[in-house]
């Protein structure tokens, strides 16, 4: 049987690049091509024997070079909020054009906003004013209008995409944990929603041929429903560190509020002058010191959005993926414990 | 004056951002650069860059033409590139790795001596300051014998390679030919020859790899290596001796920490204080236009890396996989 054709976007970020590394392990039936914009995003999949395509989604004349011969687009790229919708955009209209069988776009929980209790799919979605969701929401507007015009599109809402390789929810995480200045939070009893990275690619390559999933919305999000406090408790434990002491509200929102001022000076000389920073980083032994000790207090000290974040309560419905696949979602204890054994081989604990 | 007309051979991403403007502060002694590259495109931009000169896709249609060619091109074509500009009876300055295999690194220090050119490569860190430090205070018995040796090296590939070539080569090879090229090279050299593997280990599917351990011994010394494409690592090196220890930031090339026992620990400097890296560039390319003018002697010789060569091929050879539990789960 002749295998179909995955292109993968964002195939260098980090569930891109777990759509490669399981296409290449583990389906048989597809031929997975890793859609990257420059090689520098390419160390990670390029361990592997990988078909790579350049492609910029910005640039609809390397999108159609890139879909000859695809006959599936998995769609993981993201960027600011223009680059995730109008790169949207032109891969629809590229897919359309190339008669795509199925076009499955990697979307967010984020689009639900800051609505709490059990949300499924089926919720009409309101910006919330969060870039990122936004976004994603604007995005899922343009498939939707592909879907209309008959494109066989799936949107796929992940929540908190942890396990080996994710840099926000995982490693941040265990080096918080390993500095001894993290611990429960008063304000981290919202539930933390989990997808351990296999299950998401698990599900959403099963959907692949099947025309059922055409024209809908999955969320995919483990069965555990645990607080934040929980997955910084169930990830210390497996780190074998000192128990985790509680920090209160006063304390936590205290910091957080002293810290949002250099946050910002930080981000803005960042952006507006690189140069000059990497000049004092690399010139003065005092101002390498200063940014260090800067950037390790920054990383330790949760912004208010995570404060807002980890006290929400919404729990994401799971039942229609689990409907249309057999997907068995990982426990949070496996998926941790398999997570710091990553960690430990790495050496980022 | 004499003045030497220097080809610059491949034009991407280390040409524009290391070899261009360091030859731009020689002008005075170069009459022509002549930039080639198979993408025009790209030997046109090195050609505005740096302000004047010639474009060619073809080294063989200019290489009658050269006194001296600098080869930036790939890994895998340094070895033929620069064995042309030899024969040819062209100085050569090349990145490394001077080649992948230590046969042909040998041949081509043959060749030229026996065409009297120079032949040298960029091993960057044997001109860093601390390194120099390092290996004086090493060869002095500052710490005594040195009993361990260890360099953990890791951080995101980032480098804006516009060939792709680690990743699409025939035989890949990653950060242990990337890094390890530096590291095992200063290595070599501080203890003063190869070091005999004891085990190599990397995470290649079939791919370039993107973490490699390498233990070792040499004489009575045991050391170790991590280098790393994806994460950051402690980016140190430790030296420790029967009398003391010498450590240091990889990068921090201007000072190294020396630790003899039962005293406090002091920083040691190099001669030079050095700002920036590109300053290593013009360093390296004014100390080649010199040697090449007879005015000075090179610093690094391409039989000076020979050895680290022949070990990085032991360690692709001997290399065994990772356990890597987490894509079982």
């Amino acid at each position: 049987m002749k295998k179909s054709n995955i292109l993968v976007t964002g195939a260098g970020g980090f569930i891109g690049g777990a759509f490669i590394e399981k296409l290449i392990q583990s389906w048989d039936e597809f031929e997975g091509y890793a859609g990257i914009r420059r090689w520098a995003s390419a160390a990670r999949i390029g361990r592997f024997k990988t078909n790579f395509v350049l492609c910029d989604i910005m640039d609809t004349d390397s999108i159609e070079k890139a879909l000859d011969d695809m006959s599936v687009i998995i769609h993981c790229a993201v960027g600011p909020p223009d680059v995730t919708v109008e790169g949207t955009r032109n891969l629809l209209e590229a897919a359309k054009k190339k008669n795509i069988d199925h076009f499955i776009y990697i979307s967010s929980v984020d689009v639900y906003g800051e609505n709490e209790g059990e949300l499924s799919e089926e919720l009409k979605l309101t910006k919330s004013g969060n870039a990122y969701g936004d976004s994603k929401i604007d995005a899922e507007a343009v498939c939707n209008s592909y879907i209309e015009q008959g494109l066989a599109v799936t949107i796929v809402r992940p929540a908190i995409v942890y396990g080996p390789f994710s840099k926000l929810w995982t490693v941040r995480f265990a080096e918080r944990l390993q500095s001894g200045a993290w611990g429960f939070f008063d304000q981290a009893d919202g539930y933390c929603n989990l997808t351990y990275i296999d299950d998401l690619v698990e599900s959403v390559l099963s959907l692949v041929n099947k025309k059922e999933a055409f024209g809908n919305a999955y969320n995919i999000i483990s069965d555990d429903s645990i607080t934040w406090n929980q997955y910084f408790d169930e990830l210390n434990n497996a780190l074998d560190l000192p128990k985790l002491q509680k920090i209160n509200s006063v304390k936590s929102n205290f910091k957080t509020k002293l810290f949002q001022p250099v946050r910002s000076v930080a981000k803005f000389a960042l952006n507006k002058f690189p140069d000059l920073v990497q000049t004092f980083y690399t010139k003065y032994e005092w101002s390498k010191k200063i940014m260090q000790k800067t950037k390790t207090d920054l990383n330790l000290v949760p912004t208010s959005n995570e404060l807002k974040l980890y006290n929400r309560k919404a729990i994401y419905k799971n039942e229609n993926i689990k409907k249309v696949t057999s997907i068995n979602f990982t426990s949070m204890k496996e998926g941790v414990e398999t997570s710091v054994k990553w960690l430990k081989h790495h050496r980022i604990v | 004056m004499k003045k030497i007309n220097v080809g610059i051979i491949g034009c991407g991403a280390i040409a524009e951002s290391y070899y261009i403007p360091a030859l731009s502060n020689h002008k005075d002694k170069i009459d022509r650069v002549y930039f080639v590259d198979r993408d025009l495109s790209l030997a046109n931009n090195a050609k505005r860059n740096f302000g004047s000169g010639e474009v060619s896709d073809d080294l063989d249609k200019i290489i009658d033409k050269l006194d001296a060619g600098v080869v930036c091109l790939p890994n895998t074509l340094h070895y033929s590139f620069s064995k042309k500009l030899l024969e040819a009876g062209c100085h050569v300055m090349g990145e490394k790795p001077l080649t992948l295999k230590p046969e042909n690194g040998r041949e081509l220090v043959e060749i030229a001596e026996k065409k009297k050119v120079l032949l040298s490569v960029n091993n960057t860190r044997r001109l860093f300051p601390s390194y120099q430090v390092v290996k004086e205070l090493i060869d002095d018995g500052s710490i005594g014998e040195i009993k361990e040796v260890y360099y953990y090296e890791g951080g995101e590939f980032s480098w804006p390679t516009k060939s792709g070539f680690y990743f699409t080569a025939a035989d890949p090879k990653g950060v242990l030919l990337d890094r390890g090229a530096h590291v095992l090279d200063s290595i070599c050299h501080w203890v003063g020859g190869k070091p005999e593997l004891i085990k190599s280990q990397n995470d290649s599917f079939g791919g370039p790899e993107a973490v490699a351990d390498v233990t070792f011994k040499f004489k009575d010394l045991v050391g170790e290596v991590r280098l790393s494409w994806l994460y950051k690592q402690e980016n140190v090196y430790r030296i420790i001796g029967t009398k003391g220890e010498i450590t240091g930031e990889i990068y921090d090339w201007n000072k190294t920490e020396l630790k003899l026992n039962n005293k406090s620990s002091e920083i040691r400097r190099g001669k030079q204080k050095v700002d920036s890296f590109s300053e290593f560039g013009n360093i390296l390319v004014t100390n080649f236009i010199e040697s090449i003018l007879g005015n000075e002697e090179l610093i690094i010789k391409g039989k000076d890396v020979i050895d680290s060569i022949e070990w990085l091929e032991e360690c692709y050879n001997e290399a065994k996989p990772f356990e890597t539990s987490w894509y079982s789960i």
